[in-house]
């Protein structure tokens, strides 16, 4: 997904603006003129003058606001993207209750099966993978994963 | 949720929290803990830190979890702190104190060649030059920015009088003293070590009503000038609200056996930590007596909301 | 040198040896799994050390840092996911190389260079350390001001051919790492109330989402049936290393010194180190335009660099207790706790105890060479598994490492937004290093600015009072316009070399 230079120019002056006018609101340090404010508005001053070149470079090279690539026209890549988020979504949701051995299974199978995996060699492999890092991280590098279920 | 269901704790692994990065002297202080509690209780203490936001994002999580004393935490002195500055509304009413188990006092250093010989000779020259000596050690409203603030206030000069220069902890604060950034680095006498041993710095003063047994030749503020002034760092091992009442005799008695253990006094006297000791009750009395007189000095500077 | 002799007896112990080879394989582990970093590596470290004696104890760390800092190499090359902070800066060459079927070339470098960048910076801490420690300590915020701008000024120049998107690049970075608690006034920024906020965008998940997680998401939006780019499987790993030393030592050079340099000064370690050499290699290269397509010409230097950083940390460790970096801030304590504590005193009083940590870290060097070989050899098994195996292990990795860095679900989220964000920026052309850059060095830059400007009163000049602060000021401005200064000066000097 490729966007004129120009379009994201003025993404960026926008964004600077909202963050120098964030910033303002910000307090000083009690008897100092310095505080949290001074960074964050140079910062967004660099960026909106970055935006600003952007925006000039862009707009002599105008082809249309934004070229879609390929891909962007198939169902395929975008349901294989969508199962990546599903995947981490249901990780941040699910894993605390269900537990890390559980929902690495689950997520790890559907992927495997979703890319063209045979199903009992996912499902074998998914297990494997799941065990191997429960293990290693949960017990060798005493990461605390989520226990949920199973292990009560 | 009474007696009978919970007679069998622990039954499996504890989590220790720690609000703070690992390798810092929180971290070593909860691992050691975490090491002699798991031989006390039977079963695996994990450390697990949780740090950011300058204490908020692990005091938080220690404060949420559920109180079935699975999960306990280190809480540090910034909770008594924080809420005044409006970060958190997490204050002692949240948590089931269990034990105090370090305490680490303020003190004042200077450059080993600076003309002060005593306390007073500095706090007059800060009283004389308003603005000029600049302090640091520690961040914005940190505890030894609270440390100075407050003793300069007990002794009658204004805490603006010596402006503080926030820093990332003591070791960049005693760095840019002897890099001759800062007239003035407060922070506690085990953070200062190296460079007191290596004769770069020296230590004017310690903010405790006893003297350290690391350096006995620094004086207390006491004695130098008669102000009753003290304020250190300290660290208690606590549990979120409502935990059972026998796990928490169970936790206080293991962590009392722990605090004469001589494992733990030996760590922490070769770390250069100071040791104090109150459990349950005690130490809840010396949380909410911290807290008040924490209140008291942000207000004075301006830091308390 | 009666106390060398001691020092290699204290040394050549069974106890030593054994803590030396096992912190070795721990750290090479830790060391190539995202997420974990070399610091944490030697965190998990501490509680077994309490039941060591002083000398295994210290070898174990020094063994395992070294061995991390490298290992960190491996999972950059095969996957493009840095396995520490230090291999960020050059993940993407290495990755570019290993898609060439130069895997083996790139990992190959990577083991030499690590090894002599850890000698080198052993031979300095050996030779310097209480010179170098003098001087270190001299550096106040407006010293470390204008090394910070020097380092942001690398951001630029490791960005890809269009410096403004670079720059942008650069800018978001510095924008993130404004948010939270984490600034000099203390005060909450862009948190909006939430608590996991105020703890900051942490840089490691940041890292991760940004490399490997876009990765995943271009794998899947490209034709899966498709097979692969071919990848040839690594080969002879010691092969070309006489010609590399040969061809690249000017690179390698300068590497360790740079990195020696960053470690010494207290507060920036191995990471920053390989950002600033990555950048000057690509400055003074005579083929700049190779850079990012698969050039070992960087990757040399910053590889010499980061591992030389390790051995520069020491200095104002050992001498003053003040760390050069956050894995030295861990040994400090365990120092004390070993009753070796640092000062100079420690070197008058037990200098066979600091001798024997020299040998140790020379034989953790050359202990390097071995053990990286065949932690290279086995993960060089990961390019034989198919992809679409591989792919969603990858992110389950990331999604456990991410979590890791502070056992927060929060991780996650700011995995899966960076990766997202950095799918975008990429599809753009807008390079996604300098971001890491500036999330890694906005903190130290704005805590430099505001305690300067508070400690000269808001006077500017106050930036160029102190010797060494206007030496490093005038070479910071003068790398600035010398883009511009330089084609001037060339047409200048034209005639007269024609005459």
């Amino acid at each position: 997904m490729r966007f004129n230079d120009a379009i994201i120019g003025i993404i960026l002056i926008v964004g600077a603006v909202a963050v120098y006018l964030y910033a303002r609101t910000l307090p000083d340090i009690p008897g100092q003129e310095y505080g949290a404010a001074v960074f964050p508005m140079i910062v967004a001053c660099g960026l909106g003058l970055c935006g600003a070149a952007l925006t000039v470079s862009g707009a002599r090279n105008w082809q249309g606001a934004a070229a879609l690539a390929p891909w962007t026209a198939q169902p395929g890549p975008w349901i294989r993207a969508g199962a990546m988020l599903l995947a981490i979504f249901f990780y941040i949701f699910a894993g605390n209750a269900l537990g890390f051995m559980i929902t690495s299974t689950v997520s790890l199978f559907a992927l495997f099966v979703l890319l063209g995996s045979r199903w009992w060699a996912a499902l074998f492999i998914a297990v494997v993978v799941s065990l191997l890092i429960e293990r290693s991280f949960g017990d060798l590098l005493l990461v605390p994963l989520p226990r949920g279920v199973l292990w009560i | 949720m009474p007696g009978t269901a919970w007679a069998a704790w622990p039954e499996r692994p504890i989590t220790l929290y720690v609000p703070w990065a690992a390798g810092g002297g929180t971290d070593a202080t909860a691992r050691v803990i975490g090491t002699l509690l798991e031989k006390k209780l039977g079963q695996p203490v994990n450390v697990v830190n949780r740090d950011g936001g300058s204490g908020v994002v692990g005091h938080t999580a220690i404060a949420q979890a559920a109180p079935d004393g699975y999960t306990i935490g280190i809480a540090t002195v910034e909770i008594a702190m924080m809420h005044w500055q409006g970060l958190t509304k997490l204050s002692f009413a949240d948590y089931t104190p269990l034990a105090l188990m370090n305490l680490d006092p303020a003190a004042i250093q200077v450059k080993a060649d600076a003309p002060y010989k005593t306390i007073k000779d500095l706090v007059a020259d800060i009283k004389k030059n308003p603005g000029k000596l600049k302090a640091s050690g520690t961040g914005q409203g940190g505890i030894w920015h609270l440390a100075l603030a407050g003793m300069l206030t007990d002794l009658g000069v204004d805490p603006t009088a010596s402006p503080w220069v926030p820093s990332k902890g003591a070791a960049p604060g005693l760095q840019d003293l002897v890099a001759g950034g800062v007239a003035i680095a407060a922070c506690s006498l085990p953070e200062a070590r190296s460079l007191i041993d290596a004769k770069r710095v020296k230590s004017l003063v310690i903010m405790d009503t006893n003297k350290s047994t690391l350096f006995p030749d620094v004086p207390t503020l006491k004695a130098e000038t008669g102000s009753d002034w003290t304020m250190g760092a300290w660290r208690g091992i606590v549990a979120p609200k409502g935990l059972p009442a026998d796990i928490t005799k169970k936790l206080i008695d293991a962590l009392d056996s722990i605090y004469k253990d001589k494992e733990y006094t030996g760590f922490m006297g070769k770390q250069g930590y100071g040791i104090r000791y109150a459990g349950g009750d005690d130490f809840l009395k010396f949380w909410q007596d911290s807290d008040k007189s924490m209140g008291v000095v942000m207000k004075k500077v301006g830091l308390a909301k | 040198m009666g106390s060398v002799v001691q020092a290699m007896e204290l040394v050549m112990r069974p106890d030593v040896l054994v803590a030396i080879i096992l912190a070795s394989a721990f750290g090479l582990f830790v060391g190539a799994i995202p997420g974990l970093t070399a610091t944490m590596a030697i965190a998990l470290l501490v509680p077994v050390t309490f039941f060591m004696d002083p000398l295994p104890a210290i070898g174990a760390m020094i063994a395992c840092s070294a061995m991390a800092i490298f290992a960190g190499d491996i999972p950059a090359a095969l996957l493009r996911i840095p396995g520490t902070p230090a291999s960020a800066a050059y993940a993407d060459e290495a990755y570019a190389m290993t898609k060439n079927g130069q895997a083996d070339l790139s990992l190959g470098s990577n083991l030499l260079f690590s090894a002599i960048g850890g000698l080198f910076g052993t031979a300095v801490l050996i030779v310097a350390a209480p010179t170098l420690a003098e001087i270190a300590l001299q550096f106040s915020s407006f010293e470390f001001f204008w090394l910070c701008l020097l380092g942001l000024t690398c951001g630029v120049f490791i960005g890809g051919n269009n410096p403004i998107k670079g720059l942008i690049s650069l800018f978001l970075g510095l924008l993130v790492a404004c948010v939270g608690l984490n600034n000099p006034a203390g005060v909450p920024r862009f948190t909006f109330g939430n608590v996991d906020l105020m703890g900051g965008i942490d840089f490691i998940p940041a890292m991760i989402g940004l490399f490997a997680i876009s990765e995943i998401i271009r794998y899947l939006i490209s034709d899966i049936s498709a097979v692969g780019t071919p990848q040839e499987v690594i080969g002879n790993l010691f092969k070309g290393w006489g010609t590399m030393i040969r061809k690249y030592w000017r690179q390698q050079l300068r590497g360790n010194i740079t990195g020696t340099i960053v470690g010494i000064l207290p507060g920036a370690g191995a990471d920053i180190a390989a950002w600033v050499s990555y950048a000057i290699s690509k400055r003074f290269s005579k083929t700049p335009e190779k850079f990012g397509k698969g050039h070992l010409e960087g990757i040399v230097e910053s590889t010499s660099s980061n591992n030389a950083a390790l051995g520069g940390a020491w200095v104002p460790a050992l001498v003053f207790g003040i760390p050069g970096d956050s894995i030295t801030a861990i040994v400090i304590g365990v120092l004390f706790m070993k009753n070796m504590n640092p000062g100079p005193t420690l070197f008058l009083n037990h200098p066979e105890q600091i001798y024997a940590v020299f040998v140790i870290f020379i034989i953790a060097n050359l202990l390097m060479v071995p053990l990286g070989w065949a932690a290279i050899k086995g993960s060089k098994q990961i390019l034989r598994v198919p992809r679409h195996i591989l792919m969603p292990c990858i992110l389950m990795f990331c999604i456990v490492g991410s979590f890791a860095i502070n056992n927060a679900i929060f991780g996650i989220v700011i995995m899966l937004a960076f990766g997202v964000v950095g799918f975008l920026m990429e599809e753009n052309d807008i390079p996604v290093a300098p971001a890491i850059l500036g999330i890694v060095l906005g903190p130290m830059v704005e805590q430099a600015f505001v305690t300067s400007m508070i400690k000269s009163d808001g006077a500017a000049l106050g930036f160029f009072e102190r010797p060494i602060a206007a030496g490093l000021g005038v070479v910071t401005i003068f790398v600035w316009i010398s883009p511009f200064l330089v084609p001037f000066i060339k047409r200048a000097l034209r005639p007269a070399a024609q005459a």
